[in-house]
């Protein structure tokens, strides 16, 4: 008996140690490396001067903050319509429903770069949008590439898809029963909104956000088209610290400082799960 | 049970945030490479010969080159025509795409000499001036016989003379002034009256982002080094750096003047795409970017461009002949045919680079094309101070 | 909203409202057709006060539809439903004095029983005090007065069923509606339920609506039961009258074991084989003869009736099913006392006759 689960242990073990050796390799070492790394200094000693660096420096302050805000913008507003979009289609039926259904993902098909420059000719100062602005007699757009604007709308584009694709899961699976019983009990439409349907696609939610977060502020090919020259996203920022600048110590310290961003982001998501784990059992 | 699935959850997120993480490093990467790619149009070797024994033996020889893909391009329509006239010569292209990270050729001729071992099955070399002199002093390259290669006369003696007959520039290209010409009737002329334009015409000029490509680099170089001595641009000593405050200041006034008051595209194409979409009437370009894009129309016909004196840098690309190589008789006449005006034709017609031969040698309609341009560009040789450029140009002018 | 939860302690008050059928719930002329072609038609249907009544039919005979109707979940094409005396077609499902219990999925995962029992008293503004008192109470009548803060995850399925059905109780709705709610239990358990809800119905009088495919558990809690059939009503009556006296021959088929004989009329009787009953419908040409198994009466005299062969004996604890082959008419089965098979054995030659025998047009 004790022997079989001697063995059912070391087979277990067998079978994680892979998975764990690919994300020891892939994942742990680098991290440790560059926290190493950006903990060196210009004289090859150990210190923090290149965080410091990160929070003294004028310009990088001002990125640090510049991607904070965009992140939370179009986390803010990715999560907005994709929740509007899955909600709709959920709740709705009809020409329009299986129109948004065949269209919305059509976006995670195009490659980056192609939608970015796509982008640039919709919405430059003489895109398409300028151009018909004109010609109903409008007196042109404000400026949208090149500034903030235009790395909040690629965001909008490159993640809208993804999180609805998400939501929209997270909403098929709250039954038709669920909301029909609030309503037969007497729960109006906001009621059941704010009540049912978000607290049942909470998790979810999160899982977005997460993901969102992540993806945003790690981007790097629609702000490095789309930005301003300065102040920059931390991918940018990161890419010219790394290869044009060549300080390959501060480079390392900003992508620590990004990594920590997104654990601080994760630990969130993790914490409520546990939360709900301990409610359940 | 329930810390098991927590861990779970921390590893996967865990692994999520990395592999963000890891996919912006590689796209840095990537970006960096392109970025240096536009800059490195200037690479690869020609040769010409004269005619060819039909009853020799077949000869191969190893030409070794790198750069982006309209290098390749060029040798892959050169080395057929030249091949089609020498039946009994062979040229083994090598191409070795950039940012691949293999040992540099440069490294493998030393190395084979050094080890005793010939010219290490290397006949024939592209690459930079830089790898010319530093040949030079190594001893590596032959020198070149205008005997052996009869149109070497067609090649400026002043080019070759700088190079002391170890290298041919087959080719150049050369940032410059890429104008709107319905809006611009004349260009400016020098880098004050192309400041006092900027200044006039708010708007309407835009250079990129000097860490993202060489035109902007090399309009934000030229403006530093403007009032400076001649020979600053060859000093690559830091302490030259308190020399550009003032290049600075002009840069950073220009701000409010240039695109968008102050908006620097990124990469060489950028500000092209702007000349395109008609935002703006000037800018510095590549001229090998610009004229092909206005061969294929993609640039209106009204483009223009022109140099300023003294000019935007930019600079030949040579080819050498590794002293050691066993195989210089097929090598030889190879380069003179790549000299010959059949074959500078691909080059401006291919990689709209500037002919290496003198002009005088080619067609009339190409003589024509280069009026004005082919002149005045200049080598700057600053070594890493390129960076530190870029660096202060971020803090001081992007983030005014 | 008329009757409360409370325990009415005097029984003899709700038959006396039953005794003055005066009517809860009236469905006038629904119609509904959906565009697989399914759907109802024409449907009226009366109940009263304090009145369990049962639609019966197989899937997609419409007995949801109506009931979804009565909801507010459904729109009906044309056709009215009052409930005491007021036309609620126009109000929403959260508007409506009636309350559903789902087939399943019913309590909502993310809140407490007690919160699932106190959202729809909240939302009536009622006084904290007063919802805690009466979840208690309510947990009390469905036997589960522990439950108040347990999640439904961690409850099992009839558990979750009576909490569901607390849920509707507590809002005193003047028709309570059950969708087939309790289909996803084991059969042990759907037996407990039944009686529960039967006695819960007692105790609270109130107007229920109950929507079965199962004609056993229909049988067992209705005081009425009205049989579907593609859309249309085919009998209303108690389940006593249903089972004696089918109005269709669906009705018979559907309901409990029914043998079938075709048989013919001739001089104003209806003939099987030499067995002879009274036209009563005053049918003519062929005819379907239904006999309850109950109702076959065997014997080994042959003037008493059909000839026949046993083909099996199957003791079912204190009765007996015997098969029996007659020739010309098929196999039928009747249900006889066990002593009375003691000495039947199959192969046995046999006589079939019928105490009772209700008959309808061959279609």
């Amino acid at each position: 008996m004790m022997k079989k689960q001697v063995k059912m242990g070391i087979l277990g073990l067998l079978m994680v140690i892979p998975s764990f050796l690919l994300l020891f390799v892939t994942v742990v070492i680098p991290i440790a490396v560059s926290f190493k790394e950006s903990l060196t200094n210009k004289e090859g000693g150990i210190d923090l001067s290149n965080y410091k660096f990160l929070f003294t420096d004028k310009l990088m302050r001002s990125n640090i903050v510049f991607s904070l805000e965009v992140t939370v913008i179009s986390v803010v507003i990715v999560l907005i319509i994709s929740y509007a979009l899955a909600a709709y289609m959920r709740f709705n039926k009809g020409k329009l429903v299986g129109w948004i259904r065949n269209m919305y993902m059509i976006p995670m098909f195009i490659p980056s770069v192609i939608a970015t420059y796509g982008l640039i000719q919709l919405l430059g100062n003489h895109g398409w949008v300028a151009r018909w602005v004109l010609l109903f007699g409008g007196s042109g757009i404000p400026r949208i590439i090149f500034d903030m604007k235009g790395i909040i709308i690629a965001n909008l584009w490159f993640n809208i898809p993804f999180t609805t694709m998400l939501l929209g899961s997270a909403l098929a699976g709250i039954p038709d029963s669920v909301m029909e019983s609030a309503k037969d009990v007497g729960a109006g439409k906001l009621r059941i909104f704010t009540r049912f349907i978000v607290p049942l696609t909470y998790k979810t939610l999160l899982v977005a956000v997460t993901f969102v977060f992540m993806g945003v502020i790690g981007s790097f090919t629609a702000p490095f088209l789309l930005g301003p020259n300065a102040p920059q996203m931390l991918g940018v920022s990161m890419e010219q610290i790394f290869g044009v600048f060549q300080e390959k110590e501060q480079a390392s310290a900003l992508a620590f400082f990004t990594f920590l961003l997104c654990s601080f982001m994760g630990y969130f998501y993790i914490r409520s799960m546990i939360k709900e784990e301990g409610a359940r059992s | 049970m329930l810390s098991k699935k927590s861990t779970l959850t921390l590893l996967t997120v865990t692994t999520v945030t990395a592999a963000l993480l890891a996919g912006c490093g590689n796209s840095n990467n990537s970006d960096t490479a392109n970025a240096g790619a536009s800059n490195a149009s200037t690479t690869n070797a020609g040769s010409n010969a004269a005619s060819a024994d039909p009853t020799a033996q077949q000869v191969e020889f190893s030409f070794y080159f790198t750069g982006s893909e309209n290098v390749k391009n060029l040798w892959d329509t050169v080395i057929p025509m030249f091949e089609k006239d020498h039946p009994n010569i062979k040229v083994k292209e090598v191409y070795i795409p950039s940012g691949t990270g293999a040992q540099p050729t440069y490294d493998r001729i030393l190395a084979a000499k050094q080890a005793g071992k010939g010219s290490g099955g290397i006949d024939l070399y592209e690459d930079g001036l830089s790898n010319v002199t530093q040949g030079q002093k190594d001893d590596l390259w032959e020198t070149l016989d205008p005997a052996k290669i009869s149109n070497l006369a067609s090649v400026d003696a002043n080019t070759m003379k700088d190079v002391s007959n170890l290298a041919i520039p087959y080719r150049s290209s050369a940032v410059v002034l890429a104008y709107n010409s319905e809006k611009v009737p004349t260009p400016p002329k020098t880098l004050d009256e192309l400041f006092a334009w900027i200044k006039s015409n708010p708007e309407r000029f835009a250079y990129n982002d000097p860490s993202t490509g060489g035109a902007g680099s090399s309009f934000v170089t030229t403006a530093l080094y403007d009032k400076l001595s001649e020979d600053a641009i060859h000093n690559s000593d830091p302490s030259i750096e308190k020399e550009w405050d003032k290049g600075f200041e002009t840069l950073k006034d220009l701000g409010k003047y240039v695109y968008g008051k102050g908006i620097y595209p990124k990469k060489n194409q950028g500000t092209l795409d702007l000349l395109i979409s008609g935002e703006v009437d000037m800018i510095p370009a590549w001229s090998d970017m610009a004229l092909e894009q206005i061969g294929n129309g993609q640039l209106p016909d009204t483009t223009k461009i022109a140099q300023i004196t003294p000019g935007f840098n930019g600079g030949p690309t040579y080819l050498m002949v590794p002293k050691l190589s066993d195989k210089k008789d097929a090598v030889n006449e190879f380069l003179n045919f790549v000299l010959s005006p059949e074959a500078q034709a691909v080059v401006v017609t291919k990689m709209h680079g500037f002919p290496g031969i003198e002009l005088s040698n080619m067609p009339q309609d190409i003589q024509d094309s280069f009026k004005g341009v082919a002149e005045g560009f200049r080598t700057f040789n600053i070594g890493d101070l390129g960076n530190e450029i870029n660096k202060r140009w971020q803090s001081d002018v992007a983030a005014q | 909203m008329v009757q409360g939860i409370q325990v009415i302690q005097d029984k003899q008050q709700i038959h006396q409202v039953q005794d003055s059928r005066e009517i809860q719930l009236s469905v006038q002329q629904l119609s509904k057709r959906y565009r697989t072609g399914e759907g109802v038609t024409s449907i009226s249907l009366d109940v009263h006060k304090g009145e369990l009544i049962t639609l019966l039919g197989p899937s997609g005979c419409g007995k949801t539809t109506v009931l979804r109707s009565i909801g507010g979940f459904l729109e009906p094409d044309s056709g009215d439903i009052l409930i005491e005396g007021v036309s609620v077609l126009k109000s929403p499902p959260e508007k409506r004095p009636t309350s559903m219990v789902f087939q399943g999925y019913n309590l909502w995962p993310h809140m407490t029983v007690f919160d699932n029992l106190a959202f729809g008293l909240k939302i009536r503004k009622m006084k904290k005090a007063e919802i805690s008192q009466q979840v208690k109470d309510v947990l009390k009548l469905v036997r589960l007065p522990d439950a108040e803060n347990k999640f439904p995850g961690q409850l099992s399925g009839g558990q979750q069923q009576r909490i569901a059905l607390a849920r509707s109780l507590l809002l005193k709705p003047a028709v309570l509606l059950l969708d087939e709610p309790f289909s996803a239990l084991d059969a042990k358990l759907r037996h407990e339920m039944r009686e529960e809800l039967r006695e819960i119905q007692a105790e609270t009088g109130l107007t229920m609506v109950f929507v079965t495919h199962d004609q056993e558990e229909a049988l067992s809690i209705s005081d009425r039961i009205v049989v579907m059939n593609h859309g249309n009503i085919e009998q209303i009556a108690s389940p006593q009258e249903i089972y004696d006296q089918p109005n269709t021959l669906y009705v018979a088929q559907f309901i409990g074991k029914m043998n079938f004989l075709k048989g013919v009329v001739s001089e104003g009787q209806v003939l099987v084989g030499k067995l002879k009953f009274p036209n009563s419908k005053s049918l003519s040409g062929g005819v379907w003869l239904a006999i309850r198994p109950e109702d076959v009466i065997l014997s080994n005299q042959e003037q008493e009736g059909l000839p026949g062969v046993v083909k099996q004996i199957m003791v079912l604890g204190h009765y007996a099913e015997v098969s029996i082959q007659l020739p010309e008419y098929g196999v039928i089965r009747a249900f006889q006392p066990r002593d009375a098979v003691k000495e039947l054995h199959s192969g046995d030659q046999i006589y079939v006759s019928f105490k009772k025998v209700i008959t309808y047009p061959e279609v």
